[in-house]
């Protein structure tokens, strides 16, 4: 999973886009003052009112928006990089579980091999020591002189 | 126009090419935005596929981790009761073991018992032998006394018959003397004497008595060591009879002794078995014990298993909100880059028709000052 590394690399090039669109919308308010300050008749007023006035407002909108895009993209990242520790820290849950599970199996199928050995060889022993007991019962009784 | 035509020339170019400039920035950004909502939600959309992907084997791996630990539970049922008969086994190995040996103990002590008694027979046996060897030799000497004895009365006998023939002779003899008589003178009859004769039977009688004391003597001697050799028979009898009973003691006792060996060895070969047997009861146990305890094992592994299992699930839930917020924050992203592309879109209409304006403008300038010098 790159997902995290893609959108930062995203937000790295969204970054400096907007940093461009800072620098360029500054120099250009800064230029058209300089124009409004140099070039007053009436076509200048005219001029301003028609062309640079509405780009001034869509520098102001545009810088708001590079913001808000650079805001959101940010979120997304440390959201995405956050969803990937989760999802490293689910597959570190898997690993351990998957040997967890195998253990228990391994040691449930251990038991139960050992416990029906021990079944079978304590029923042959049980018999073997009722034998036993009989021969002692019977060698143990004394017929007298 | 206020300001001097070439400077004025100089602002207007100056601003044509900031709004080229920021125009294209704009667009960059524009374009820029546009590929990144495009990226992220690109991102978003295989996080989130990722993450409902691991949700979902999260939720299998929980499913069977309940099984795992199902098993285990089983395991360990299935451990205990081979665990408490192998107990019970051992128990009645330890009872075999203990049975074994104390019969062994008392036969043992039986053993010992009937060595003794043995020793004490064949002891009273060599007494009863000795006894009877005693009461032989003493009814031998009795019988030897009595051959003497009966031998002295018959030699005593032939006196005594003698002496009483003689007896009886000088009796006949007196007899007849005193029978007879003589005639005197005178005619009268007289009896002879017999003084002689009565001195000869006297001399008989004395005789007689003499040889029937000696008898008699003979005969009591006789009549005594016939009373020794009966008594003396009577003890070979008694002797007899002990070393019967003593023998058919020390027979008992051999049996005895016998059988005890026996069954002392008997034992010890039970023992032997009952002990190699409680060897066995107790590898059962212990292979018991080990069942008991890898079934323990098992279910604390499954326990852990689940934790884990547990683990994981939550974090594919956090994984999949996360990517959520991902996915959320990817259009509202989308939806600024429209705007975004929407302004710069009027933004690049706009600066068209100012560098048109600007190019008209300038146009103007440069005819105005005749252009040469511009």
């Amino acid at each position: 999973m790159q997902s995290a590394a893609a959108i930062q690399d995203a937000v790295r090039r969204l970054e400096e886009a907007a940093a461009v669109f800072r620098l360029k919308s500054r120099n250009a308010t800064e230029e058209y003052s300089e124009l409004n300050a140099r070039w007053t008749d009436s076509r200048a007023r005219k001029f301003t009112a028609q062309h640079i006035e509405p780009q001034r407002d869509w520098i102001e909108q545009g810088g708001r928006l590079c913001h808000a895009h650079l805001s959101l993209a940010e979120t997304a990242r440390a959201a995405a990089e956050e969803a990937e520790r989760e999802l490293s820290g689910f597959f570190a849950a898997q690993s351990a579980y998957e040997s967890a599970a195998d253990s228990a199996r391994q040691s449930a199928r251990a038991a139960r091999d050992q416990a029906t050995q021990a079944e079978t060889d304590s029923a042959r022993v049980s018999a073997a020591l009722r034998s036993t007991s009989g021969d002692i019962a019977a060698t143990a009784s004394d017929p007298g002189w | 126009m206020s300001a001097d035509p070439r400077q004025l020339f100089n602002i207007l170019e100056m601003g044509d090419n900031s709004v080229r400039e920021w125009t294209r920035a704009f667009e960059n950004a524009s374009e820029e935005t546009a590929n990144a909502g495009r990226l992220v939600e690109s991102a978003a959309e295989e996080l989130r596929q990722a993450a409902q992907t691991h949700q979902q084997a999260a939720g299998d791996m929980r499913r069977e981790a309940s099984e795992v630990r199902s098993d285990a539970e089983h395991a360990e049922t299935a451990s205990n009761n081979p665990h408490a008969q192998t107990v019970k086994v051992d128990q009645l190995a330890e009872q075999v073991v203990a049975d074994a040996y104390r019969c062994k103990g008392e036969w043992e002590n039986k053993s010992s018992q009937a060595s003794a008694e043995l020793a004490a027979a064949q002891s009273e046996l060599a007494n009863a032998r000795q006894e009877l060897s005693q009461a032989r030799q003493q009814v031998s000497w009795a019988r030897e006394r009595v051959a003497a004895a009966q031998a002295e009365v018959e030699a005593a006998q032939v006196p005594v018959n003698l002496a009483q023939a003689q007896l009886s002779a000088a009796h006949a003899v007196l007899s007849a003397a005193q029978g007879r008589y003589w005639v005197d003178m005178e005619g009268r009859s007289h009896p002879v004497s017999t003084a002689a004769e009565q001195a000869a039977v006297y001399a008989a009688q004395s005789r007689y008595n003499s040889a029937l004391a000696i008898l008699t003597q003979a005969q009591n001697k006789l009549a005594l060591a016939r009373q020794d050799l009966a008594v003396a028979e009577a003890r070979e009898a008694k002797a007899l009879e002990w070393v019967a009973r003593a023998q058919a003691r020390v027979d008992r006792a051999q049996r005895r002794l016998q059988l005890c060996q026996q069954r002392v060895a008997r034992s010890a070969d039970l023992l032997g078995r009952a002990s190699y047997q409680k060897g066995d009861a107790v590898t059962a146990l212990r292979l018991a014990e080990r069942a008991v305890a890898s079934a323990r094992e098992a279910l604390a592994s499954a326990v852990t298993g689940m934790e884990h299992a547990a683990r994981a699930e939550s974090h594919a839930e956090a994984a999949v909100r996360l990517a959520s917020r991902t996915t959320s924050a990817a259009e509202s992203l989308t939806a600024h880059a429209r705007d975004f592309a929407q302004l710069s879109s009027q933004q690049t209409e706009i600066s068209a028709r100012t560098a048109a304006e600007f190019g008209g403008i300038l146009e103007t300038l440069r005819s105005f000052d005749s252009g040469g010098d511009l």
